[in-house]
């Protein structure tokens, strides 16, 4: 059957658990080009050099019965607490990498590991505190059915 | 000697080196300049290979393992791709009477992406004795 895509089958897995309250997700995925034009040619050519693959989301940050927190789940990824902060402050773990899945139908869907890059939140009068998060995929994406 | 690979470079640069001047200035300042010999030499010419195949680049590497280095000096025919795309006279890429190129060091090749590799070359003209 014919259909259009929308906002209302979008969703979000974090680690294959599917995240509560997102707002948007996107992604972007570009070709950079090699330029192998010589003395001869008159006319650009090229060949495909690399690719990469990055993406924002925005999570409201929003607390369910169970404690779980999608929001503050997909931070933590990026912000890391020092271990020692009396001591040394400027250590603290390493980000780690998260899969995400990027999901606009039941089953059209991108997925792959990802570094998160930044998130930001603003907390505001008025305003549902959420975040906006960036990331950029380790590589290429291990699933593509979109 | 392998042939040098038949080619075209993505960039070309000629440096038209000089005669064997010796410049003297006296004390008021006029300039005397001797001439030691009648041929032009030390001109350059640098030749970028952008993004070619690996297996492209091996044959520039196999050209400078054939020649020696930069101790065996030769001629680079019109057929090696040197020239490509200059319309003046292809001879311009001789070396010149009684002059060879020879490499002025060794091929610079960087890797690009798998696969793909970009290679720099420098040859410097060389009269020989005659």
């Amino acid at each position: 059957m014919s259909t259009f895509y929308s906002g209302q089958a979008g969703q979000l897995y974090i680690n294959g658990t599917k995240a509560a309250k997102v707002s948007q997700w996107s992604f972007n995925a570009a070709q950079s080009t090699l330029d192998t034009t010589t003395l001869e040619q008159t006319d650009r050519t090229a060949i495909p050099g690399i690719r990469s693959t990055s993406g924002t989301c925005s999570l409201y940050y929003y607390e369910q019965d169970s404690g779980a927190n999608s929001c503050s789940e997909l931070i933590d990824y990026l912000i890391k607490p020092a271990t020692d902060h009396a001591a040394a402050p400027g250590v603290a773990p390493l980000s780690q990498k998260v899969t995400l899945r990027l999901q606009s139908g039941a089953s059209r869907y991108i997925q792959g590991d990802v570094w998160i890059t930044s998130a930001s939140m603003t907390m505001a009068v008025g305003a549902v505190l959420g975040a906006e998060v960036t990331f950029e995929f380790d590589g290429a994406p291990s699933l593509d059915t979109l | 000697m392998t042939a040098y690979p038949a080619i075209a470079p993505s960039s070309r640069s000629y440096q038209a080196g000089d005669w064997p001047v010796k410049t003297f200035n006296a004390q008021d300042g006029a300039e005397v300049r001797i001439l030691y010999g009648d041929k032009r030499f030390g001109h350059t010419l640098d030749l970028s290979y952008r993004n070619i195949p690996d297996t492209q680049a091996e044959e520039f590497m196999l050209h400078y393992f054939s020649v020696q280095g930069t101790y065996q000096t030769f001629a680079l025919p019109t057929s090696s791709g040197v020239a490509k795309g200059w319309e003046g006279n292809l001879s311009f890429y001789n070396a010149g009477y009684l002059t060879q190129w020879r490499y002025a060091g060794p091929p610079v090749l960087t890797s690009v992406r798998p696969g793909v590799s970009t290679v720099e070359i420098r040859f410097s003209a060389v009269l020989l004795a005659s």
